[in-house]
C-alpha cells in the first residue's frame, strides 16, 4: 500500500490505559491543512474510559472542522471495547488500511 | 551512615599527604641545626685557637720585654715576664698546634711549627747567651733577638690570617644555613598554607555537596509526605462520598429480589466513579442505574454524585429511560468542558409483566439469565454520556419469564484482565454457577475475584424476578 502524505497516519499498539493519557492527546490533534486523518489501532488490546474518552473527543473535534476521520481496528478485543463504548456509532471503523485509505479519499 | 562512608576514602590521601610533609620538613630542620651546631662548634674552635694565638705572641713579647728590663736595670725582679713568657710557651705552642691540626688549617700547623723552631732560637742563641755570657747588649746580638721576634711575629700573622679566613668561610656557612633555614621555613609555611587551604576548600565543597544531598533528600521526603497527605485527604473524601453514595439501601419487595457488590480499586489512587441505584417509582415498577465515570478520584466520585442525581431527577419527571439519558447527557454538556465521559445503562424492571426496558450509553451490556437457561447479553448501544450533543439512545425491551435475573456492572468486573473477551466469558460462566436472590452479586464477585487483584472499581447489580412457587408462597404467607 502506497502510503499518501496527505493523510495524517496515526499508530498506536499495547494496551491504552491511563497511563498513556498525554501521550494519545499528543498523538489526536486537528489542523485546519490537515485532509483526513487515519488511526490505526491495528495492534491495540485494550482501552480504558480515558482512551475512550480521547478518542471521542477526537472524533468531536474532527467533526467539528469537517475532518475525515478512519479508524482501522481488526482484534476482537479492541474491537468489543469500543462496540461497547459506541464508537462505531460515530467512527468510520474498517478492518484494514486499505480500506480506511480508500474512504479518507472518497470522503475528503 | 552513607554521609561517613563516603568522607573517609576521601580524606586519606589528604592525611598521608601530611604526614609525609612533617615528616620530609622535621628532617630538613634536623639535618640543617646539626649543620649549624657543628658550625658553632667549629666557630668556638677557632675563637679558641685565636685567643691561644694571642696568647703565644703576647708570651714571646713578655719573655723579650722581661729580658729587656733586666739587661737595662740588672734588677732581677724585671726577669719576671721573661720567666712568665718561658713556661707558658710550651705548653701554648703544642695545644695551638692541636687546635689548627683539628681545624684543617695545615698552614697554620707549619707557621706554628715556625713559630715554635723561631722562640727556642730567640731562647737559645739570643736570651741564654745574654742572660749568662755577661755579654748583654751586644749589637749583634740585639739584631738577631728583633729579626727572630720580627719572624715570631709575621709567622703569627700567617697563622692569624688563615684562621681569619676560616672565620669567614665560617659566616658565610652559617649564613647559608640561616638562609636554608628561613627557605625552609618559607616553604613550610606555605606548603602547610596550601594544604590547608585545598582541604578546606575541598571539606567546604565536600560539605556542600552532602549538604545538597541531605536537601534533596528531606526536599523529596517532604514532597512525598504532601502528596501522601494529598492523597490520602482526597481518598478519604472520595471514600466517604462512596461510602455515603452506595449506603442507599436496595428496595425490598416481594416480587423481587435485589443485590449488590461495590469493591473500590486495591490500587492506589483509583478509588472511582462507579455506581448503582434501584428505587421503586410504582407498583412493582423499579427504576434502575449503573455507571462509571471515566477516571478516578476525588473528581471522578464528585461527578458520579451528581449524574447519579441527575438520574434520580430525571426519573421522576419521566421514567423513560430515552429520556433519562438525554437529560442527564443535556446535564453534562451543559457543564464545564472538562466533564468527564460517563457510561451508564437506565432503565425500568416491571414484575407486573416480567420484562425490562433499558437504555445503554456506552456501557457494557446486560446479561439476562433465565431458568434453565445459560445467561447471555443483551443489546446494547449508544454513545457515552458528554461526549456529543446530540446523542441517539434506543429503548430496548426485554419480556421475560419468573426466576429471570438482569446482571448489570461496571467494566472493572470483566476487564481485569485486560482481555474483555476472556473477561465477559468469566463472568457469563459466573453468572451461571452462582446462586440468585440476594447472594447473587457478591458469589458472582467472589468467583471472578477469587485469585486476583481489583485493578479497577467493580460494581455488580442484579435484578431478578420472583418465581411462581416462591411468589405463591409469599402470598399465602
Amino acid at each position: 500500500m502506497k502510503a499518501q502524505p496527505a493523510f495524517e497516519v496515526v499508530t498506536l499498539a499495547g494496551e491504552l490505559d491511563i497511563a498513556r493519557k498525554e501521550e494519545l492527546h499528543r498523538a489526536l490533534f486537528v489542523e485546519a491543512e490537515m485532509r483526513g486523518v487515519l488511526v490505526d489501532l491495528s495492534d491495540v488490546t485494550y482501552a480504558d474510559s480515558t482512551a475512550l474518552t480521547e478518542l471521542l473527543r477526537f472524533r468531536m473535534h474532527a467533526e467539528q472542522h469537517g475532518l475525515p476521520v478512519a479508524v482501522v481496528v481488526n482484534g476482537p478485543q479492541l474491537d468489543r471495547i469500543i462496540r461497547y463504548a459506541g464508537l462505531h456509532e460515530v467512527f468510520d471503523i474498517f478492518e484494514n488500511r486499505g480500506d480506511a485509505m480508500a474512504h479518507l479519499e472518497r470522503a475528503s | 551512615m552513607a554521609l561517613r562512608r563516603t568522607i573517609i576514602p576521601w580524606i586519606t590521601p589528604w592525611v598521608i599527604a601530611l604526614v609525609a610533609i612533617v615528616v620530609v620538613l622535621l628532617s630538613a630542620g634536623v639535618l640543617i641545626r646539626n649543620s649549624v651546631a657543628a658550625t658553632f662548634d667549629t666557630e668556638q674552635s677557632v675563637r679558641d685557637a685565636r685567643t691561644l694565638l694571642f696568647a703565644a705572641i703576647k708570651a714571646q713579647l713578655d719573655e723579650e720585654t722581661g729580658l729587656r728590663g733586666y739587661l737595662g736595670t740588672r734588677d732581677p725582679a724585671f726577669l719576671q715576664p721573661y720567666q712568665t713568657g718561658r713556661a707558658q710557651m710550651p705548653r701554648l705552642l703544642p695545644n695551638l698546634e692541636a687546635a689548627l691540626r683539628e681545624l684543617g688549617l695545615p698552614s697554620a700547623v707549619t707557621a706554628v711549627r715556625e713559630m715554635q723552631r723561631t722562640n727556642d732560637a730567640w731562647n737559645d742563641l739570643v736570651a741564654t747567651p745574654m742572660l749568662t755570657r755577661r755579654a748583654p747588649n751586644s749589637l749583634s746580638l740585639q739584631r738577631l733577638g728583633k729579626s727572630l721576634v720580627d719572624r715570631f711575629r709575621f709567622d703569627r700573622e700567617a697563622a692569624e690570617q688563615d684562621l681569619a679566613v676560616r672565620h669567614d668561610e665560617l659566616r658565610d656557612a652559617f649564613q647559608a644555613e640561616l638562609t636554608r633555614l628561613s627557605i625552609l621555613i618559607v616553604v613550610a609555611a606555605l606548603l602547610l598554607l596550601g594544604i590547608g587551604l585545598t582541604f578546606a576548600l575541598l571539606t567546604a565543597r565536600a560539605w556542600n555537596r552532602l549538604d545538597a544531598v541531605r536537601q534533596q533528600r528531606e526536599e523529596a521526603r517532604m514532597r512525598e509526605r504532601e502528596l501522601r497527605a494529598a492523597y490520602e485527604s482526597e481518598r478519604r473524601v472520595a471514600d466517604t462520598l462512596q461510602d455515603a453514595f452506595l449506603q442507599r439501601t436496595l428496595p425490598n419487595i416481594p416480587s423481587m429480589s435485589f443485590s449488590a457488590t461495590y469493591v473500590p480499586a486495591t490500587e492506589e489512587a483509583k478509588v472511582g466513579g462507579d455506581w448503582y441505584d434501584a428505587f421503586e417509582i410504582g407498583p412493582n415498577r423499579i427504576l434502575f442505574s449503573i455507571g462509571d465515570i471515566a477516571g478516578h478520584g476525588l473528581n471522578a466520585a464528585v461527578a458520579m454524585r451528581r449524574v447519579r442525581d441527575e438520574v434520580l431527577t430525571a426519573a421522576l419527571l419521566d421514567s423513560n429511560a430515552q429520556s433519562i439519558l438525554t437529560h442527564v447527557n443535556d446535564h453534562l454538556m451543559r457543564g464545564d468542558a472538562a466533564s468527564p465521559m460517563v457510561t451508564a445503562i437506565v432503565g425500568v424492571a416491571d414484575a407486573g409483566t416480567y420484562s425490562f426496558e433499558y437504555s445503554t450509553a456506552g456501557h457494557p451490556p446486560p446479561i439476562l439469565v433465565e431458568p434453565g437457561k445459560s445467561p447471555r447479553l443483551l443489546a446494547f448501544g449508544g454513545l457515552p454520556l458528554g461526549v456529543s450533543e446530540k446523542p441517539v439512545y434506543n429503548v430496548h425491551r426485554v419480556e421475560t419469564v419468573p426466576g429471570a435475573m438482569l446482571v448489570l456492572y461496571t467494566d472493572g468486573a470483566v476487564e481485569h484482565s485486560r482481555n474483555i473477551i476472556d473477561g465477559e466469558r468469566m463472568l457469563l460462566d459466573a453468572i451461571a454457577a452462582g446462586p440468585g436472590g440476594a447472594d447473587a452479586a457478591a458469589a458472582i464477585y467472589r468467583s471472578i475475584f477469587e485469585s486476583r487483584l481489583v485493578g479497577d472499581d467493580v460494581a455488580i447489580l442484579t435484578i431478578g424476578f420472583a418465581s411462581e412457587p416462591v411468589l405463591a408462597a409469599r402470598k399465602s404467607a
